[in-house]
């Protein structure tokens, strides 16, 4: 592998020109000279004047060196690698102090050469033919990823999930003295998401809590109440960095996928005695106040109660609470991260 | 009532390419008559007393009296500092000298990519708040826009002033490495911290090359900021296995005396690096008229300017041969050191701060792209 560096990075790479200083006059004379240079490296090394097993050798010294993660992760440096190993270098190094040796091994390389040169061949050309059809089946791959991507792209995201359904602050409201008082004692950071106008973040922060929160309709961008979207603020919230979360909106919108893996987060960025607090509606209750075809076109549907109990369990929590408000339809779950 | 730009950056440290940009655009907007300091999470003790703790920033502007014209940050790391700075209400000039991407670190030293990658995300968020973005190369500003920066960007090179060069040189040092000449071969000079993107590792496999096929004495002085450990160990390694150990220098953490000494002994630069925000070493290399060999990749062609050799190909004997070529053709190596003091010229202070200045102007005359 002559780079530890992997694809992604080495595509980021590029020449730019600087539109603010002038370039050197003699930039003309030193391209050619490059030209040069480089076609002479070549030829040099196609020749066997510059041998390729060297290049080789250098190269594995330092890939022996690289840590194992770097090594097997990145496609392309694999298969570079293989394709270098396919070229076999004919020319066995044959100088040797005591000059009856170096003759005797230049003789027998004369003689031999032939024959290795045409066993060679066969072998170089397999080696080559494997390592391109490899290559072709990981751009077939990268191609459906790219369309796998477009195609995500296109789907109304979790966030998106607003146009076709109206927020529902009713939920949060009738639980906010609840959760504030589950989440004002905890220590650590306390995150909302999605915190809506911000409301039950400024209730915490008066009761002297660190709080902030999260909503991709947020009105302002600022420190207490970021303009993100729960998963996508969640993905980059280190492991154990929040003391308190609650989970509010995305947890009824949010399509089945991404509810399991809200779960599976919370119990990520929680540290050991965490409390995460999800306020939900009912789905049967929900289905009666929502108009039937938004409901049918939503994306996902509100979750029982006891599907989150389960899906918490599962994802580390103990002393999971389910408290219902029949009246509204809605309810409040919390457990404690183990 | 006078106007004010201030400054904020995470730390402020002697020798290091952003602390003296930081210092020398202060100096700029002082001698435009406005109102300028530093305010720094950490400092060193010998410019301490040039700047003030973030912490007082809010307190400090809103008792000086200034009007704000607006404030600027120094980004080149993820810091707790960006989060005051995407807070202020202020005008916001992001001054961008880049983050090397963590993809580079991952494996090497985790607790470095876990950083880095904070810093790009940080530099993300800014861009959704900030009204003029500055970057030290073109480069740089094309990562700035594809990272969804939609105010003004300019290009305004990091501000330097080489001079201290011919002002500190090391004598004993410069001996050392003169008496080593003496035996003959040539000195390969390589300045960066030492870190996978930089591929001082490319660099070692070049240099045994380079001494198999064209000349066994030669040596190679590595010069820079210690980086991640198990990669300094990776190279210490590599030297040995390679067979070039016992001529392979790695100097960490030398005086600017050293390291003019190391300029001054220096046959030739070779650069391989693979992600460059400006790579300020290259015009250092100018300064002491040592001609480069270069890797044509991130800022680099465009801070060289076409005042050396650059490589599209880095294979240790394409590179072994591009410098064994300038180092024995007289007549190539004087063009290309006239080239390089030509270059400098775009990079005089003179330039830079005039650059600067124009930049900033839209901020100053109170008419903010956002």
């Amino acid at each position: 592998m002559g780079s530890p560096i992997p694809e992604k990075v080495r595509k980021r790479r590029a020449i730019s020109e600087n539109p603010t200083a002038s370039q050197s006059s003699s930039e003309g004379d030193f391209d050619a000279v490059v030209e040069e240079i480089q076609a002479e490296a070549r030829r040099r090394r196609e020749s066997g004047e510059y041998p390729a097993a060297f290049e080789r050798e250098l190269d594995a010294l330092f890939e022996d060196l690289v840590p194992e993660r770097l090594r097997e992760h990145d496609f392309e440096a694999v298969l570079d690698r293989a394709e270098r190993a396919s070229l076999i270098d004919l020319h066995a190094p044959v100088d040797d102090e005591r000059r009856a040796y170096a003759q005797v091994k230049r003789g027998v390389q004369k003689l031999i050469l032939w024959y290795m040169d045409y066993v060679v061949r066969q072998l170089a050309t397999f080696a080559a033919s494997t390592t391109r059809a490899v290559r072709l089946l990981g751009n077939r791959v990268e191609a459906i990823d790219e369309r796998q991507t477009a195609l995500a792209r296109r789907l109304p995201e979790v966030g998106d999930v607003g146009d076709l359904l109206p927020r529902d602050h009713h939920t949060v409201e009738s639980w906010s003295d609840g959760a504030v008082a589950l989440l004002s004692g905890v220590s650590g950071r306390i995150l909302h998401a999605e915190a809506g106008d911000g409301g039950v973040v400024k209730r915490l922060l008066d009761a002297g809590a660190d709080a902030y929160g999260v909503d991709p309709e947020a009105a302002e961008d600022s420190l207490e109440l970021r303009a993100q979207g729960a998963l996508e603020h969640l993905g980059v919230v280190g492991e154990g960095a929040l003391g308190g979360l609650l989970l509010s909106g995305i947890t009824d919108r949010a399509p089945t996928e991404a509810k399991i893996r809200l779960a599976q987060v919370a119990g990520e960025v929680l540290a050991p005695g965490g409390r995460v607090v999800l306020l939900g509606n009912d789905p049967e209750h929900w289905a009666e106040r929502v108009p039937a075809a938004l409901a049918d076109l939503a994306p996902g549907r509100p979750f029982h109660a006891d599907t989150w109990r389960l899906l918490l369990e599962r994802s580390g929590f103990d002393g999971v609470d389910v408290r219902t408000g029949p009246e509204t339809g809605t309810y409040l779950v919390t457990a404690t991260r183990g | 009532m006078g106007r004010a730009l201030h400054q904020l950056v995470p730390s402020l440290r002697v020798g290091d390419a952003v602390g003296g940009h930081t210092l020398r655009v202060r100096d700029a907007l002082r001698d435009l008559d406005l109102e300028s300091e530093i305010f720094v999470e950490n400092s060193h003790p010998a410019v301490a007393a040039e700047t003030r703790h973030i912490d007082d920033y809010v307190e400090y502007t809103r008792t000086s009296g200034a009007q704000l014209a607006g404030v600027m940050y120094q980004l080149a790391v993820g810091a707790n500092t960006a989060e005051l700075f995407f807070a202020l209400s202020e005008p916001k000039i992001v001054d961008y000298h880049n983050i090397t991407p963590p993809e580079y670190f991952s494996g090497w030293d985790d607790y470095e990519a876990m950083r880095t990658r904070v810093g790009r995300t940080q530099m993300e968020r800014l861009g959704r708040r900030c009204d003029l973005a500055l970057g030290d190369s073109s480069y740089n500003v094309a990562d700035l826009t594809e990272h969804g920066y939609a105010c003004p960007t300019e290009v305004v090179p990091i501000l330097l002033d080489l001079s201290a060069f011919d002002r500190e040189v090391d004598e004993r040092a410069l001996a050392r490495l003169e008496r080593a000449k003496g035996d003959g071969g040539s000195d390969w000079l390589f300045v960066g911290r030492f870190a996978p993107n930089k591929c001082q590792h490319d660099l070692l496999k070049a240099f045994a090359a380079y001494r198999r096929t064209h000349d066994p004495r030669a040596r190679l002085h590595l010069a820079g900021s210690e980086g991640p450990t198990r990669y300094v160990k990776a190279l210490h390694r590599l030297a040995a296995d390679a067979g070039v150990g016992g001529a392979v220098t790695f100097h960490t953490g030398v005086p600017s005396g050293v390291l003019s000494a190391l300029y001054r002994a220096a046959d030739v630069f070779v650069c391989l690096s693979e992600h460059e925000g400006f790579c300020i070493p290259l015009l250092e290399a100018m300064h002491h008229r040592v001609p480069v060999v270069a890797f044509a990749a991130a800022a680099v062609p465009e801070t060289l300017g076409g005042a050396g050799l650059l490589l599209t190909d880095k294979r240790p004997l394409t590179v072994a041969h591009a410098v064994d070529r300038l180092l024995t053709d007289a007549g190539l190596r004087a063009r290309m050191v006239a080239a390089g003091r030509e270059r400098l010229a775009d990079f005089s202070l003179d330039r830079t701060r005039a650059r600067l200045v124009e930049a900033l102007a839209p901020v100053l005359n109170g008419s903010p792209g956002r």
